[in-house]
This record gives structure tokens, sequence and C-alpha cells, in this order.
């Protein structure tokens, strides 16, 4: 057994050795760095000298490597498929299932009948996700499953603590948004208004052949996709706002189809 | 062929991992940085420096 000194110098090795693996233009913010941006080169000094901040990156990235361990990185979703607009956003959610497989994450799909505030709830306390995608409708104080079963409301809201929470589901960001945050949530990204979807009537309803649709579903996926990437959660947020800036603009000025300009509105909806 | 000692726990952990985590140093050992990649290779393959590995990825709690 090697002496508390010496895995120190091992610790301090690979972290040296992650953030040579860093790109150079990296840079973060640390709390004990007073408010500073640092380096890659920087961050590196910090660890040789020993300082307050190296100890602290030491820690960060130990405590990371020893995450995995645990199954830390776990995505939960929950896609109910009970009526046409549900369809949609269970067709929209399958690649974000497959990326999220293929990055390498535990990825727990939760889906049609099993979308039920008893399953998700175990599964939830059980796994405690790391990343919680509910596909769903939604009010100010409910997220809902399979037939509009009611899964997350103020009452039992506590589950999302510790998690980072997207959903899909109307008005949900208002209140229990805001309870989540009160009870431990880590994020809880939803919207402030009805969530809305246009459908290209030539599409016969399938989410597939929609070329309406995926102005509203697209930039909701590169949000999940940019979380499922590991990116930070409000460049996740700035990229799908972008998205859906560029579709207002694309329904507004196109000739593609006549009713192109009244969709903009709806999804100015899910903008805000 | 017997498998090295501690070698399921560290494919338990290495399963858990995400793709691009895998190409970053989890060791060093004789002053070469190891990815969890290489790790797994010379674990995979009982190699005196897979059995190295997990030797100190046991000491740190990593696995």
């Amino acid at each position: 057994m090697k002496e508390e000194n010496e895995l120190k110098e091992i610790e301090k090795e690979i972290v040296i050795e992650r953030l040579r693996q860093t790109p150079p233009n990296f840079s973060i913010s640390l709390g004990t760095s007073e408010g500073k941006f640092m380096t890659r080169d920087e961050l590196i000094g910090e660890v040789i000298k020993e300082s307050e901040i190296g100890e602290k990156i030491i820690n960060i990235q130990l405590e990371y490597l020893r995450a995995f361990k645990k199954g830390i990185f776990c995505v939960l979703f929950s896609r109910p498929k009970h009526d046409d607009t549900m369809e949609y956003l269970y067709f929209y959610s399958k690649e974000l299932l497959s990326l999220s497989e293929s990055l390498g994450l535990k990825t727990i799909n939760k889906e049609k009948e099993d979308a039920n505030k008893k399953v998700v709830s175990d599964i939830i306390i059980s796994q405690k996700p790391n990343l919680i995608i509910f596909n769903g409708h939604g009010s100010e104080n409910t997220i809902c499953g399979h037939k509009n079963e009611i899964i997350v409301s103020s009452e039992n809201v506590g589950l999302l603590a510790g998690s980072i929470t997207y959903a899909l589901a109307c008005s949900s960001g208002l209140e229990l948004g805001k309870e989540a945050k009160d009870k431990g949530a880590i994020v809880f990204i939803g919207y402030k208004y009805d969530f809305s979807i246009g459908r290209d009537p030539n599409s016969e309803a399938s989410p597939r052949m929609d070329k309406i649709a995926k102005h509203f579903l697209e930039p909701s996926n590169l949000l999940v996709s940019c979380l499922l990437k590991g990116k930070i959660v409000k460049e996740a947020i700035t990229k799908a706002k972008e998205k859906m800036k560029d579709s207002i603009g694309y329904f507004s000025t196109t000739k593609d189809f006549p009713e192109a300009p009244h969709y903009a509105p709806y999804l100015y909806g899910n903008y805000r | 062929m017997k498998s090295l000692l501690g070698s399921e726990d560290f494919f338990k952990v290495y399963s858990e991992v995400p793709l691009d985590e895998r190409k970053l140093v989890i060791v060093v050992t004789d002053k070469e940085p190891i990815s969890w990649n290489l790790a797994y290779q010379e674990i995979k393959n009982n190699t005196k420096r897979g059995e190295k590995i997990l030797k100190i990825l046991k000491e740190l709690k990593i696995i």
C-alpha cells in the first residue's frame, strides 16, 4: 500500500496530464480564483505548485474520475405516445436516445404506458439520473406522462433534487421549475408558456415527413444533444434559441409555402 | 488465461465512461500517461503494465 504523499504525487501527475490534453484556449473560473478566468497553462502551474487552487483542481478531477464507479452519468427519458402531439415528441426523441447510447451514457428509456408516475418516480429514486428528459403535457405546476397522468407536481418535485431536468411540456418552466430549484434541482429547463408544434398538412400526420414540425422540434433536440455531450446548460439553451430564431426568420420570410408566416408567432411563443 | 485481479472492477467502471472521456488520461505509469482506452487494452491482454494500472486505480479508489 502506498503512503499518502506518494498517492498525492500520483494524483498530481494524472491531473497534470489530463490538463495537458485540454485545448490551449480552455479557460475556467473557479470559486477560489477570485473571479478570474484561468487558462490551461495557469491551471497546470497551480497544480504543480500545489496552491489552494491547485489542490482544488486535483480534487475536482479525482472526484470526477471516481464518479464513474457510481455509474453517475445516467440519463432518463420519459416518452409517452398516447396522442398526436406526444407521437411527434416520441418520434423526435428517438434520435436523442440513440445519441445518448452512442455516447456511452447509461440510458434509461421509459416510453408509452411505462411513462407513468410509479415507474418514472421509482427509477429517479433508485438510479438518481443526472439528466431527466420529460416529454409530456404540462402546466405551471405539473409534468404529465402516459394518458396525462401527472408524474411531477408540487407534491413530489423534490424527486428532481440533484438532477438536471428538461421538460418538453407546456408552462412547467413557470412555477414547477422554481419549486424544483428550491427543492435542490441542479437545473430545471422548461417552457414558460405553451409549447407549440406546427404540423404540415401534407405529411399525413407522419412526423418523419413533416417539414414544419421539424422547425419546432429540432431546437429542442439541439438543446438536449448539447446537454448529452456535456455542454454547459447556458450554452445548450443559447444554441437552441439561436436555432429557433433562424426558424422564426425562415417562417417569416419564406415563399416555400403560403401559410409559413402564420407559424412564426407560435414558434416565437416557444422562444420566449 | 487467467484475468488480472481487479480487472472485472475496471471493466464495470469502464462501461460507464463516456466515449470521449475514454480518450483522456486515467493514470500515469513510469512517466507515461495512459488513457482509459489504453488501460483497457493492457488489462484485457493481462500485461504487467495492466497489473500496475489496476493497482494504482484501486489505490486511488477509481475502481
